[in-house]
């Protein structure tokens, strides 16, 4: 942790989601930090709550959303009460996001020329003729092909890849201090991934830019995040250097995840699979929500479970308390 | 358009063979053509020695008792207006003519066979998570004992916990009901868990071809090393990749001139431009098709 005040800061958040099944506890007791020009990966499987995060991170929840409880302080706001002019000065310009589904962020109606520039009028005041040179250099920026081409282009016409470049670009625009992305890459082949992953890295360092990147896989978390959190059923049940969650896990189901992820090096015994089902997100959870499947589990560990630190790093285990 | 060209590969019995490339690369059509959903333009497939290329669909009822399928999306494969009993005993019902309690304990071992609990027999698949409804799907394929199994992405839509849990029940069932496996995916660490034997296709075309172990260990096309590289393994030496990825793949209606691959290869001659190389051996049953090596 960089030494300073944080950027951003989560403080013992808890979302719940009111819907026709019940109470979701998708997110559940969070505090976490983000430092400027850090990049920090939020890895977990689904019902983890790392895309409510996300959301509320940039700043979407929807209507049937309840903050429960906490606080995410930007700039010494708190995102989660602030006023809605406020709120709308930084959402889309300061605070940016990048959405899983290259296809959800473009209106189909508009060319990505029309959609680039639209942002910048509004986002930063220019001129339709100043826009359109911005929105050349963004689209330079990303190492897009055909730029005039594209330019002219309906979301439709181009490829996954190309319209998931003018999504990095658009959120680029506006030098936002905060990138949230959210499964940027997953609907992507594989060879396309890795050219995107590695332009969001080098674009967070050129920039000078933050980001948060939520992902389920670990190998995506390797590549482009030095800091890592791993949620389950809501909590983060730990994080540290990407490096040394995946070279030393700590948590139970840090192990189990690196476990059931097959290895092309060598192909040994057979990678571990954790019996039963992730935790039903509608039932509270006092301690850890990994206590009934993890082998290590002892009997207060449903209840009761704290936090503990070990040199820069997190982990929510009662293994490791004193 | 062709959508797979000059596709070869044998697949012993008891063994797995896996088509691994990205979308567009024609893996999942050659899984229908196995399937004979599409129809074959030339070439043959043979099962058991029968060529069941051009057959009429009358004869091949034999054929899809012994050859199934499980996709990859689990609910859309599911018929949602059905139990789950009723969708294992389906096949069962079909294909073989047995008494109604022989339907009912056969479906019972199958549950118990793929790990289901009983509970979920009598509920839609709408109410089963992506792994159990899998499990159905799998269940439902394996029901009437077929020799072979073809598997289009079967774990791509799943946690990587469930995923794991799906591929070690894949692995258990192969030993126990001595199956084959054709293994459709384009996820290059699954492929080199499950299987004996990797394709890798890229625009309708086998790029190389070998054991599971020689393509991962020793690949020899530039586009077998670039997804290897691309594929965002946990291992430190794969952090430090030895090819940059570049560009996108063509469009598959119109293929490059001469080998498909050399827009985006960093050893692209005049002569890969020109003329497609064709799939040579280099001796320990190991294929490729690129004029770095032939």
């Amino acid at each position: 942790m960089s030494a300073g005040k944080p950027l951003l800061s989560i403080r013992g958040l808890s979302i719940d989601y009111y819907t026709l099944s019940g109470i979701i506890h998708a997110v559940r007791r969070v505090d976490l930090e983000l430092c400027s020009a850090e990049s920090l990966c939020i890895v977990g499987e689904s019902g983890s709550g790392k895309s409510t995060l996300g959301v509320a991170l940039s700043l979407s929840l929807p209507p049937n959303a309840v903050v429960k409880s906490g606080s995410i302080v930007y700039s010494d706001i708190d995102l989660l009460r602030a006023r809605r002019d406020v709120i709308n000065k930084i959402k889309g310009r300061e605070i940016t996001m990048i959405f899983q589904d290259p296809l959800a962020t473009f209106s189909p109606l508009h060319t990505i020329g029309e959609h680039l520039e639209d942002i910048a009028i509004s986002k930063l005041g220019v001129s339709r003729r100043d826009a359109s040179n911005i929105v050349i250099d963004v689209l330079k920026k990303v190492r897009m092909p055909d730029v005039d081409r594209v330019l002219k282009s309906y979301p439709h016409e181009l490829s996954g890849g190309m319209l998931q470049r003018a999504a990095i670009g658009a959120a680029i625009l506006t030098k936002p201090k905060i990138i949230v992305a959210d499964e940027p890459t997953s609907m992507l082949d594989a060879t396309i991934q890795a050219q995107i992953l590695s332009l969001l890295k080098e674009l967070v360092k050129s920039e000078g830019m933050s980001l948060v990147l939520i992902t389920h896989n670990l190998g995506v978390a390797l590549r482009v995040c030095e800091k890592t959190a791993i949620m389950y059923a809501g909590v983060v049940v730990e994080d540290g250097g990407t490096l040394d969650i995946i070279k030393e896990p700590l948590h139970p189901y840090t192990r189990s995840l690196l476990a059931a992820i097959p290895r092309s090096s060598h192909r040994v015994s057979r990678i571990v699979h954790i019996q039963g089902e992730p935790l039903d997100p509608r039932l509270e959870v006092s301690g850890c929500p990994f206590a009934d499947r993890c082998p290590s589990a002892r009997g207060e560990c449903s209840e009761s479970v704290n936090y503990v630190r070990i040199g820069d790093r997190r982990v929510y285990c009662n293994l490791y308390s004193r | 358009m062709k959508a797979v060209d000059g596709v070869s590969f044998t697949v012993e019995r008891g063994q797995t063979h896996a088509l691994v490339g990205e979308s567009g690369c024609g893996k999942s059509t050659v899984l229908r053509a196995i399937l004979r959903l599409v129809d074959v333009y030339s070439g043959r497939i043979v099962f058991d020695n029968v060529d069941i290329t051009n057959r009429r669909e009358s004869d091949l009822k034999w054929y899809r008792r012994r050859v199934q399928a499980v996709f990859q999306n689990p609910q859309g494969s599911l018929n949602p207006r059905m139990r789950v009993f009723d969708i294992i005993a389906e096949p069962l019902r079909l294909h073989l003519k047995i008494p109604r309690e022989e339907v009912l304990s056969r479906v019972h071992e199958l549950t118990r066979l793929v790990g289901l609990p009983e509970s979920t027999l009598d509920q839609s698949p709408q109410s089963l998570s992506g792994g159990q409804a899998q499990r159905v799907a799998i269940a439902r394929a394996i029901s009437i004992k077929p020799d072979l199994l073809l598997l289009d992405e079967p774990t791509s839509a799943l946690d990587v916990s469930t995923q794991a849990q799906i591929l070690n029940l894949l692995l258990d069932l192969k030993e126990k009901l001595n199956l084959s496996y054709v293994l459709v995916t384009h996820d290059i660490s699954v492929a080199r868990y499950m299987a004996d034997t990797i394709g890798v296709m890229y625009l309708g075309k086998i790029v190389e071809k070998s054991s599971a172990d020689t393509i991962l260990s020793e690949p020899l096309h530039p586009y077998t090393k670039l997804l290897i590289s691309s594929a965002l393994l946990l291992e430190e030496k794969s952090l430090e990749s030895t090819l940059k990825p570049i560009g996108e793949p063509p469009s598959a209606i119109n293929p490059p001139p001469g080998c498909r691959f050399h827009p985006r290869c960093p050893y692209a001659t005049e002569k890969c431009k020109r003329e497609e190389p064709p799939l040579v051996t280099t001796g320990k049953e190991h294929f490729v098709a690129c004029w770095l090596y032939a």
